[in-house]
This record gives structure tokens, sequence and C-alpha cells, in this order.
């Protein structure tokens, strides 16, 4: 049987913005196994970002829990969230998100030098990734001499290179054209083909619909609809 | 790590090249101050050393003004403005005075104490100089050629020879009488007259400039016959004792003090300058100086410090969304100050270097002024104690400075800051 990676039991989530709270996320409450490949969809505004980032560790929930590997981290101190986020997690994001005084293979490598892990090694596996994504060509190139697919690449080669079992993406074809998109969809497919967790949230249908399950939110309350 | 870090720092340093160089400028100028007076300084102290401490076996004795009845004296200044050992505080009368002189039993007194090597003597005064029909007021200092030969030597001289015993109505003349101080310039073997008196030049000094024996190039020194002949005095009234223990020195100067103001039946008449007292007070005054001009100094690196808190904060800001960025790919708190903190280090320390050559060139450009206007060579001393010092002070007012924006930036909340556009 495989376990549970992911589990959430009545997570809540509130901003307070001045004189009025505002219930992002209204008690959720589901469990993503180990591999699974899910889409969250929702208009904006629906809460769905929250989800992500109360998911990616990036953000702690007001209440309620959530268990990555068994682990409580709505309770955890800053130093440990960013461990679980270096180990576990790899983040894709619809405007890319690299630095821009870095080159593609210097973006890839700065996570895993976060983590620790050698120079030469981390220049090794980083032209490693870059490589498995398409972009050998591409290794020395600043971001702003790079196409939205490509830029969008070298952040999967980037959310791969500390080899996290869950790869979290927020929009991660928003910005691309559809040529652009189905490529990077199925760099991702492949990727949870390989037993990664690949988790999208999107508000594009025929994104979300490539997944095994799908959870839609809607003024913070989630649900889950179908699963393959 | 560090070295990524170091070179992310350099990366952000010159994406934002106009706004680093001008934080960096800051620095250099007030480093720059630092090295270049603590150069000045170092320079000041080693040129009093040069120019005294082959001097601090030495002794000046000299008698001071005073008037016989009644009163209280004012004793002025020495020729050497040093720490005086004894200081006259003698009953006068205010309407009339004179310098009362050594006698022969001072001198023999000074000679038996136990320490003294040799008792120098001199007479003072001033005399009319003529030469090719002009005329002026110069100084003269009458003197045994052997005291010539053993407090000037040889190689004081620019021209000539120093005189020898024996020899009447020569003399040898100060280089800025010889050069400056008539229309044709004095040549030996040239004839002058001192209050009437037929002398020839025998030897010109060198320029001494600022330096201790600076009243040379305005003096005329004859023998203690000749001058006994030109001012009707032979009075002594300076001696220079020199003594075989540099240890002793004070001392030997507080014994001799006391023996000659017991021949005298006075109290407090007869004054001393010893080196020591003398490069204590010069020190002490060095180092007032020293301690003023860094406190301005340090004016100017608060300034530029200020400049680099500034900067940090503005990049902060600037790079708040990257700061979310590498916290959501793993970075921790730790991480984010530490880039922060490198950054402002390393902008300041390259301030550092920079400051530190120019307050080299700085200090060596005041010292070639300087050595020209006083006629003394000066140099500006930078130790490898300076260069880590102002290297060190740069660096830490670099992580000092910016340790607050660098918290800020560690602090932000990663959702927060990936948001901000």
């Amino acid at each position: 049987m495989v376990k549970n990676e992911i589990r959430t039991i009545n997570l809540k989530k509130t901003y307070c913005k001045s004189h009025f709270q505002v219930n992002a996320l209204v008690g959720a409450t589901f469990s993503i196994k180990k591999g699974d490949y899910v889409s969250i969809v929702g208009t904006s505004g629906s809460g769905k970002s929250t989800l992500m980032h109360l998911i990616g560790c990036l953000d702690q929930p007001t209440s309620g829990k959530l268990l990555i590997d068994n682990t409580d981290v709505s309770r955890l101190s800053d130093e440990d969230l960013a461990k679980i986020r270096r180990k576990k997690l790899g983040f894709i994001f619809q405007k890319y998100n690299l630095i821009s005084t870095l080159n593609a293979r210097e973006n890839v490598e700065l996570s895993m030098r976060f983590a620790g892990v050698n120079k030469r090694i981390a220049e090794k596996r980083a032209e490693e990734f870059l490589i498995s994504v398409g972009l050998e060509k591409r290794i020395f190139h600043k971001p702003t001499e790079l196409s939205g697919g490509e830029q969008q690449r070298v952040a999967i080669a980037r959310a791969l290179s500390n080899n996290p079992s869950i790869i979290l993406g927020d929009e991660p074809t928003g910005n691309l054209d559809t040529k652009s998109g189905l490529k990077i969809m199925k760099i991702l497919e492949k990727i949870n083909k390989e037993g990664k967790t690949v988790i999208i949230v999107t508000h594009d249908q025929s994104i979300a619909k490539r997944s095994r399950r799908y959870f839609s939110i809607k003024d913070g309350v989630v649900r889950e609809d179908y699963a393959s | 790590m560090l070295v990524d870090t170091l070179e992310f720092a350099f990366k952000n340093i010159r994406k934002r090249v106009m706004r680093s160089s001008l934080t960096i400028l800051g620095i250099s100028i007030g480093i720059m101050g630092i090295v270049a007076l603590n150069g000045l300084s170092a320079g000041m102290t080693q040129a009093v050393l040069d120019e005294l401490a082959p001097l601090s076996d030495t002794i000046f004795f000299y008698s001071t003004p005073v008037s016989i009845k009644g009163g209280t004296t004012d004793t002025g200044d020495s020729i050497l403005s040093g720490e005086k050992i004894g200081t006259p505080r003698i009953e006068k009368d205010d309407d009339f005075s004179k310098n009362e002189p050594f006698t022969e039993r001072d001198i023999e007194d000074i000679q038996r104490i136990v320490g003294v090597k040799k008792v120098n003597v001199f007479m003072s005064g001033y005399a009319l100089l003529s030469f090719d029909n002009d005329v002026s007021e110069v100084s003269i200092l009458g003197m045994d050629p052997k005291t010539m030969g053993d407090v000037y030597g040889k190689e004081s001289l620019d021209s000539g020879k120093l005189l020898r015993s024996g020899e009447q109505n020569r003399c040898v003349v100060g280089y800025s009488i010889a050069n400056e101080y008539f229309d044709r310039k004095m040549k030996i073997n040239n004839k002058i007259t001192l209050n009437g008196e037929k002398f020839v030049i025998k030897g010109v000094y060198k320029k001494e400039g600022g330096g201790l024996w600076s009243q040379n190039d305005i003096a005329v020194h004859i023998t203690s016959r000749d001058f006994e002949k030109v001012t009707g005095d032979n009075s002594i009234d300076n001696l220079i004792v020199k003594v075989d223990n540099v240890n002793e020195v004070e001392a030997i100067a507080s014994e001799a003090i006391e023996k000659v103001n017991d021949n005298h039946g006075y109290e407090d008449f007869f004054s001393a300058v010893t080196m020591t007292a003398i490069l204590d007070r010069i020190m002490h005054v060095i180092a007032i100086i020293e301690t003023v001009l860094l406190g301005v100094a340090s004016i100017a690196l608060v300034v530029a410090s200020i400049g680099i808190m500034n900067m940090m904060l503005t990049s902060v800001i600037e790079r708040t969304h990257e700061i979310g960025i590498m916290k959501a790919i793993g970075a921790t708190k730790k991480n984010v100050m530490f880039m922060f903190l490198s950054e402002g280090a390393l902008i300041s320390f390259i301030g550092g270097i920079i400051g530190l050559i120019l307050g080299f060139i700085g200090a060596s450009i005041i010292c070639s002024f300087v050595s020209n206007f006083i006629g003394t060579e000066f140099v500006a001393v930078i130790s490898p104690v300076s260069i880590i010092f102002a290297l060190s002070v740069a660096l830490l007012v670099g992580i000092v400075f910016s340790y607050y924006p660098s918290k800020r930036a560690a602090g932000m909340s990663p959702v927060e800051a990936i948001a901000y556009e």
C-alpha cells in the first residue's frame, strides 16, 4: 500500500487585513500519496495559492495540521521549514523566478549549495539536470538571454536539483505559449513517472485534466472532484 | 559556500555599479584619511626620533636672563623648547637684567660628575655682519675649534673646512647667511666684517632646514678668542654636555643643575634640557595631534558607513523578491544574512583597499610638500600594522553597518517576499 506523503487535517488560513479577516482556506482535509499527480484548480482569489504556499512550507496555517511524511510541519521553526523546503520540496513558479545575476547553471546550483553540496558536485549535477531538460546549449546563459520556455526548464532543473520527493508547480505554464507549455507539462509528467509527487496549481482546465487527481478550490473550500 | 557567497556578492556589486562605486568611494575617503594621517603621524615621529635620538646622550645647559634686585623674572624660551629641569625664579628689580654666565668652576664641577664624558662650551651673541657694502645683524657663536669638530663635524659642511686650533679671524657661516642674506652669495675666502672686525670665510654649513641645528643656518661660528674681540664679552652662556650612559642623563642633569645653582647662590637659576624630556614632550604633542586628526577622519568614515547602511537597505528592498526565491529554494535565515553581510563587508573592504592606496599616495604627496617646505626629509611611515588596522576597520565597518539590513532581509517572510514586485 502506498503511504500518504502529504496529509492535511482541517487546515485553515486566515489573513487579517486592517479591520477585517479573510478566510483564505477553510478547513481543508485531504491526503496525497507518494507518486500522485495532482491538479488544484480554482479561480483567482479562490485560495489555491494559499494552499500551495502552505504545502510548500512557505507559510504556516492559522490552525489545523499539515503532515509531510508524517511530520507536522505546521508548528516547525523557520529553520526546520527551510530544511524541509530544501530536502523534500521543489518549486516551479509561474514567473520562473530565476535570479537575474546568475546564469542557468548557477541558478540550478544555488539550492544545492544551500543544502551543503560540494561546489564541484553541484556544478556537475546542475549541468546534468540542465541537459535532462534539453538546455545543454544554454548552461552559461543568463535568464535575460533565455526564452520563457527555457527559463521555466531552468526552474524545473532547479526544482529537481536536490532530488526532492515533491514537485510543486504554481501555474507553471501560465506565462508560456501552448507549445512551450506542453513541453513543460511533458517534462513534469516524466518526472512524475519517475516516482515523484507532482502538485500543480492552475486555472487552465486542459492542463488540470492531464493529472490523475483533480482538486477544485472555491472560497477557500477544497474538494476532490475525481481521481483517474 | 563562502566563495560562492563572495562571488554572488561581487556580481550584485557589479550589477549596481554606480551606487556601489559611490559607497566604495565614501569608505575609501574615510580609510584614506585614517591611513594618511596615521602615516604622517608615524613619519613625524620617525623624523623626530631620527633627529633627536642620536642626541639622547646630550644635555643642553643654558643660563637665563635675570635681574639683580627684587621682583620675579620671566624665564623666556630656551633655544630648544623642551622640558626644563629647574625653572628660574629669581627675585629682581625690574629695571636691570642680564644673563649670568657659567664660570670655570661650573664647568669643572660638571666635568667631575661621574658619567660625564665631555663638556662643550659656547658663547652666544649678535653682531653686525658687513659684506659687499651691505650690513645685516646675525647671530654669532664662539667656541673652541675642537668643540666645532665634535659637535658639528665635517659632514655638516657644504663647502670649505672647519676652524683649526690657533686660527684667528676665520669663520664658518650658516647656509642662509651665505646664500640668502646678501645680493651676492658668499664663497670660501670671501672677506666679511663682524662688528668691524675682519674675517675670512673658511667654511659654509649645509642647509639644516627645520632640524635641531636650524639656527646654524642664520649663525656665524668663530673661535672663543675672536668672539671676545668682536663682542668684548667672554661669558660662557651655553654648555653641551655628553654623558657615557643614556639612562643616566636625567640624573646627571639634575646633579649638574644643583651644583651650578649652588655655585651662584641661586636656588633655581640655570636650566638644562635633555633629549629624553624633549622627546617625551614632542611624542605627547604628536599623540594629541594624531588623536584629534584621527577623530576628524573617523567622522568621514562614520558618514561613509551610514552610506553603506543606506545602500544595503535599498538593496534589500530592491531584492525582496530575490530573497523570497532564495528562501523558497531552501535558504535559511543564516544563508540570507550571510549573503548580505558579505556584500556589505566586500564593498567596505574594496573601499578599504582603495583608501589604503589613496592614503599612501596622499601621505607621500604631503610629505614631499612638507619636506620641500621645511628642508628636512620627511617620509610617511605606513607599517604593516597600520595596513592591517585600516583593512580591519573597513571590514568591521562593513559588517557592523550592514548587520541591520541583513537582519531585515533574513527575517522576511518567504511568501511576502516572493509576492513583492
